[in-house]
Order: C-alpha cells, then sequence, then structure tokens
C-alpha cells in the first residue's frame, strides 16, 4: 500500500457519514449537539480500529478535473444500469429465454487497484455482464449473451467508455 | 401543491422499484445456472433498491440526504458481493450451464 495512514481523514469521513445519517432537519438545536458528540466517540472508535488501512491519498481525487471525469462516469453508469435492467427484462420475459452464456477473458489498462475495483463494479451493474476474477490486468467476465470469445472485441463491448472515463478519475 | 406533485413521483419510482424486483425474481426461476440467476438478481435489485429510496426521498423529502447514502453503500456494495459470491462458487466446483458457449476462466491458470 502506498502512502501513510491517515487517522484524521477517516475520523472525518466517518464523522460525515454519522452527521449525514443521524441528522434531520427538523432537529432541536442541542439534540444535534447530542447526536454530534455521539458522533465524535463513535467516529474516533471506528478509526482506532480501522485507520491503518486508509490513507489519506484519496484527497488528490477531488482535483476538479478528476471530479469532472467521475460526474460523467456516474450518468453513463446510471444510463448503463437502467439499460441493463431493460435488457434482463427483456430475456427473462421472453418466452424462449434468449441466453447464451460464458465467460470471457478481457483486458484493462486500469493500474491502481481501486481502479479496478470501480471498473468490476460498473461491469457487474451493466448489461448481460458480471466480473468474476482479476488476475493481474486481465478480468474474468461471466457474460449472459456471449457476442465475442476475443478479448479485444469483447472488451471493447463490455467496457464502453467506462475504462477512458476511470482513466481520466485515476490517472 | 409540489408536496402532492413530489408525492406522485415518488409513488411512480416505487412502483417502478417493485417491477425490478418481479423481473428479478422471475429471472431468478428461468434462469439456467447459478451464474446467470446472480446476474438477473444483482443487476435488477440493486436499481430496484435505488429507485425505492429516491422514491421514499421524494415522498419524505427530509429523508432525503440518508437515503442517499443508503444509496450509495448499495451501488458500492451489491456488485462486490456478487463477484465475490461467484468466484467462491467458481472455486467451490459449481459448473456452468452445459449449454455455456466459453470458459475462458477455466483455461487459465488457477491460483
Amino acid at each position: 500500500m502506498e502512502g501513510k495512514p491517515s487517522f484524521t481523514y477517516v475520523t472525518i469521513a466517518v464523522l460525515a457519514v454519522w452527521l449525514g445519517l443521524t441528522y434531520s432537519p427538523h432537529m432541536p438545536f442541542n439534540m444535534f449537539l447530542q447526536e454530534l458528540g455521539l458522533g465524535i466517540i463513535v467516529a474516533l472508535a471506528v478509526s482506532v480500529l480501522t485507520f491503518k488501512n486508509f490513507t489519506g491519498l484519496g484527497l488528490k481525487y477531488l482535483h476538479p478535473r478528476r471530479v469532472a471525469y467521475f460526474i460523467a462516469f456516474f450518468f453513463v453508469f446510471l444510463k448503463e444500469m437502467v439499460k441493463a435492467n431493460l435488457n434482463m427484462a427483456r430475456i427473462v420475459l421472453s418466452p424462449s429465454l434468449p441466453v447464451k452464456p460464458g465467460i470471457v477473458e478481457i483486458e484493462t489498462g486500469l493500474k491502481q487497484p481501486s481502479a479496478k475495483l470501480f471498473l468490476g463494479n460498473a461491469i457487474t451493474l451493466t448489461p448481460g455482464t458480471m466480473t468474476i476474477d482479476y488476475r493481474g490486468d486481465k478480468a474474468y467476465i461471466h457474460w449472459v449473451y456471449v457476442e465475442s470469445e476475443d478479448p479485444k472485441k469483447a472488451g471493447e463491448i463490455i467496457k464502453g467508455s467506462f475504462e477512458k472515463l476511470l482513466g481520466g478519475v485515476f490517472q | 401543491m409540489i408536496e402532492e406533485l413530489l408525492d406522485y413521483i415518488g409513488m411512480f419510482f416505487v412502483l417502478i422499484g417493485s417491477l425490478f424486483f418481479l423481473f428479478g425474481t422471475i429471472g431468478l426461476v428461468r434462469m439456467p445456472d447459478l451464474y446467470n440467476r446472480m446476474q438477473a438478481s444483482t443487476k435488477t435489485t440493486t436499481l430496484g433498491v435505488l429507485s425505492f429510496l429516491v422514491g421514499i426521498g421524494l415522498m419524505e423529502l427530509s429523508w432525503l440526504i440518508k437515503l442517499l447514502i443508503i444509496a450509495f453503500f448499495v451501488v458500492l456494495t451489491a456488485p462486490i458481493g456478487a463477484s465475490a459470491l461467484a468466484r467462491a462458487s467458481y472455486k467451490h466446483g459449481i459448473k456452468l450451464w452445459k449449454k455455456s458457449v466459453v470458459d475462458k476462466y477455466k483455461e487459465g491458470k488457477n491460483d
């Protein structure tokens, strides 16, 4: 792992999630203070236990260019997810059940583990494909309807524009 | 007026979400093997839950932030869970459907 563990970073992130989950616009101020106090205690406890696994490196992803790419990625992702579900609905509702399943291999140019994680997740939630495993740069994808067994061509179809957008976020 | 409108839009989202759940369940029954079944259920339930959460958030605006945080964690964890389960099933020896056309995963060396 690169970078050194950051205690403050984890504490602030946990506290932000805590406040997001407990805050409501109608709550009286002293109740908010109670939530804040308890939140600080919980955040400290959680980060004492887990901060060794997290670095503050994530902060560099707040660069405007990366954020812009991430927003673009997010919208493409939403669109693909809706498409995936309509596609799945079409498959399960058609009487002949048009499936031609198989596991194909594709290659990714992304290097960082977190970029690969995002790519894998995006692939799982998009039309007809599910990431099973990574071996180095190769990803193994279960495909409900195999359109191509060639790693290059399958990669183009499966990854779509995700890889380019994630490259913009992470590289 | 606005609140009523938001109520109806929220209900629409909840309805769409439950439709996706229905499709996912039909897929779970009709698909031929574990991997295809997991595909059907993972995709549809993730979007179904998202649609539900957004719908409820529109009906009850003060909950929206909490629901968006929940949605974020669902989207982040559901596919990881699916991949881990599929990988574990494969390593455990659960076979692909006999009409599957290709299995590149087997051809590479298992480590």
